[in-house]
């Protein structure tokens, strides 16, 4: 049985030749090696099916990592990857260090890094990302435990290489690290290696293990896609702690010492890394309001505070209506929320009402949520920034502004109420990495949907050809951060718009009219005649099929146009400001 | 399980050849070689080893995988692992 994913290395290979009837999403992945990648690449297209991918997979010949990747002519850069995956493996390695003169193996590591460096390097700037796999950690046998005292023995080596690996993939961009390490580490050296295999095969990788490694390999590419979840719907009673608040009472629920409460704070402390890191959590619970938000705001054993949870629903409506309502606040779409409850029903419920929303069978015993939760790896991302942990307060401000909108007749009296004001900058040092972010993460109101990495952004912005617009919102009730990204390209004289995102938090706000007042401006310093838009349609940006024709584009040819000669500004409630550091300011 | 005697052998390793090469009726006999049954490459090779040692509990060594010329060499060798 596949370890933790509830499915076996047979079941993944079959898989890999039924394709997906309607992908979701089509990529192309190189794989290379330098053990026998047969069950690694079947096992890779297998999952990717399974995740409903269309998966184009280039399998490099044995044993030629460094011919491919530092050829700029080679198959695998001729074959246009996205993503290049290198997995070279700790097997052989170990081997050719033993063979290595005393004096040399102290250096061993150094070395590999180097090569490593070399190929993470080649392959940056090719306009893919690469995943490079490190070293599973075996120890020697030969020092026994002290042999991370001694550097001239594989363990103290396996470790320089692995920390080398993180640091390489952290300075290089487009670069990340599997961690083969931690893998073993949950899983054992028995699940992931079968000596007899690997010297008679080549197979450095048993089928036991591949499930959990194509998994975690295939969220990685799909997270570094903007497919990551970004939101956590929980439970209340005997999720988040043992006992029924309604019935036990405050006191009496199990959290902290009480009773198995030392599990519900271990999963508490869980979320809450989650929360900071920015995944949002919602609260769904069948329960009395109070009832419910009392131990948040008044028990001292809980990790978790009123203030942690973005949205809390608290009723004795049925689940799909609060979730509903949670996505309202919350616009993620429903495939990027987990749902977290120990109930049975309430999990069909919900799969039923919402297919594409990750349900995990929640383990009957609370004990186990963490360990259980933690294998399944939900939460893989390609990117982090400091303000990720912003956007649980971001959403509950949100929340506050929907209860102020019921209080006004008209929308427009809601908006003048707002005093909107924003901020328009260029990319700047402090702002690439959540430009790029944003185009990573956004699928629904995105026009052309390309994505950039940060060396791209930055790129960019050093071209006369480019305007690059980071559009920041704050309102009277807070700010809103970065909330729209525009891209105009100067071609054949128009101003081409490259990219249009904006955030789905500020919709209905007559932000469109604002932005494009401010592209119009920026098109006329480009020297451009036009404004030229297209819309590139994908599974989930239907919301902006019409967007150039609501703002007055006419349509030739499959593209949109705007005249800018005569152009006159659109009415808005968005008064433009100066930046307060007036730093980087377009 | 710990097979009675050789035929014993033959409706489990039926079923987990089906299994693992995704087909169905697969009659292997003791003359059967790998030559015979379609799907049952170097690879396949490895995933039903894999299989045939988790139901009967045993373990081959890397010259006995790489040394099977039928069959029923491999349901002999089963069948003498087993009992041990």
């Amino acid at each position: 049985m596949g370890i933790a994913t509830g499915i076996t290395a047979l079941e993944l290979f079959r898989s890999a030749s039924t394709p997906p009837s309607q992908p979701r999403l089509r990529l192309r992945v190189a794989l290379l090696a330098d053990t026998a990648t047969q069950f690694l690449a079947r096992a890779i297209q297998g999952e990717a099916h399974r995740q409903g991918i269309g998966l184009d997979l280039f399998e490099a010949e044995f044993n030629q990592i460094d011919l491919q990747l530092l050829d700029p002519d080679s198959d695998v850069y001729r074959f246009h990857p996205d993503f290049i995956v290198i997995y070279s493996a700790a097997e052989p390695a170990s081997v050719l260090f033993g063979k290595e003169e005393p004096s040399g193996r102290a250096n061993f590591g150094e070395a590999q890094l180097r090569r490593m460096e070399q190929w993470l390097q080649a392959t940056s700037g090719k306009g893919c990302q690469t995943v490079v796999f490190n070293f599973a950690d075996t120890g020697d046998g030969v020092f026994g435990h002290y042999g991370a005292r001694v550097p001239a023995s594989w363990t103290s080596q396996v470790r320089q290489i692995n920390a080398g690996i993180d640091a390489l993939v952290a300075r290089i961009p487009g670069c990340r690290a599997l961690d083969l390490a931690s893998i073993q580490g949950r899983h054992g050296r028995e699940a992931l290696f079968d000596a007899r295999m690997y010297f008679t095969a080549k197979i450095a990788l048993k089928p036991d293990i591949l499930p959990t490694v194509v998994r975690d390999l295939v969220q990685m590419c799909l997270a570094s896609w903007g497919q990551g979840l970004k939101c956590a719907i929980l439970d209340l009673d005997n999720t988040l702690w043992g006992g029924v608040v309604g019935d036990d009472g405050m006191e009496g629920i199990e959290i902290g010492d009480l009773g198995i409460g030392p599990a519900f704070t271990a999963f508490q402390a869980w979320l809450k890394q989650l929360r900071d890191r920015g995944i949002v959590l919602a609260v769904c619970s069948k329960n009395d309001e109070a009832n419910a938000k009392a131990p948040f705001l008044h028990h001292p054993d809980m990790v978790l505070r009123l203030e942690d949870i973005a949205v809390f629903t608290a009723n004795w409506e049925d689940k799909a209506t609060n979730i509903r309502r949670i996505r309202e606040i919350i616009e993620v779409d429903p495939s990027a929320m987990v749902f977290l409850d120990d109930n049975p029903a309430e999990r069909a419920l919900v799969r039923e009402s919402f297919p594409t929303l990750m349900v995990p069978e929640l383990p009957e015993d609370p004990a186990d949520y963490v360990p259980f939760l933690r294998d399944l790896n939900l939460f893989e991302t390609g990117s982090h920034t400091e303000q990720d942990g912003q956007r649980t307060l971001e959403y509950r401000t949100e929340a506050i502004r929907r209860e102020e909108l019921q209080k006004f007749v008209s929308h427009e009296d809601f908006l003048a109420s707002l005093q909107m004001k924003s901020v328009v900058r260029g990319v700047t040092r402090f702002n690439t990495p959540r430009v790029a972010q944003l185009t990573q993460r956004s699928n629904q109101f995105n026009l052309r949907t390309v994505r950039y990495s940060e060396p791209e952004i930055s790129a960019l912005a050093d071209s006369d050809r480019h305007r690059v617009l980071a559009v920041e919102l704050e309102d009277r009730f807070g700010s809103l951060g970065l909330i729209s990204v525009v891209i105009l390209v100067l071609r054949d004289g128009d101003a081409f718009i490259d990219t249009w995102i904006m955030s789905c938090r500020v919709l209905k706000r007559g932000i469109e009219d604002f932005v494009l007042n401010q592209l119009a401006a920026a098109g006329q310093e480009l020297g451009a005649r036009r404004l030229v838009g297209e819309y590139l349609p994908t599974a989930k940006n239907g919301m902006v099929r019409d967007h150039y024709s609501r703002l007055g584009f006419a349509e030739v040819g499959g593209h949109w146009e705007l005249p800018l000669d005569g152009y006159v500004d659109r009415s808005c409630h968005v008064q433009r400001v100066m930046p307060d550091d007036s730093a980087g300011a377009v | 399980m710990i097979p009675e005697n050789e035929a014993a052998v033959y409706p489990a390793l039926n079923t987990i050849f089906c299994s693992v090469l995704g087909r169905t009726g697969i009659q292997l006999a003791p003359e059967t070689t790998a030559a015979d049954v379609t799907g049952w490459d170097s690879l396949s090779h490895m995933l039903l080893i894999v299989e045939i040692e988790r139901h009967f509990r045993i373990r081959f060594t890397s010259s006995e995988v790489s040394r099977l010329k039928n069959v029923g060499e491999l349901v002999r060798l089963i069948v003498g692992k087993a009992r041990r």
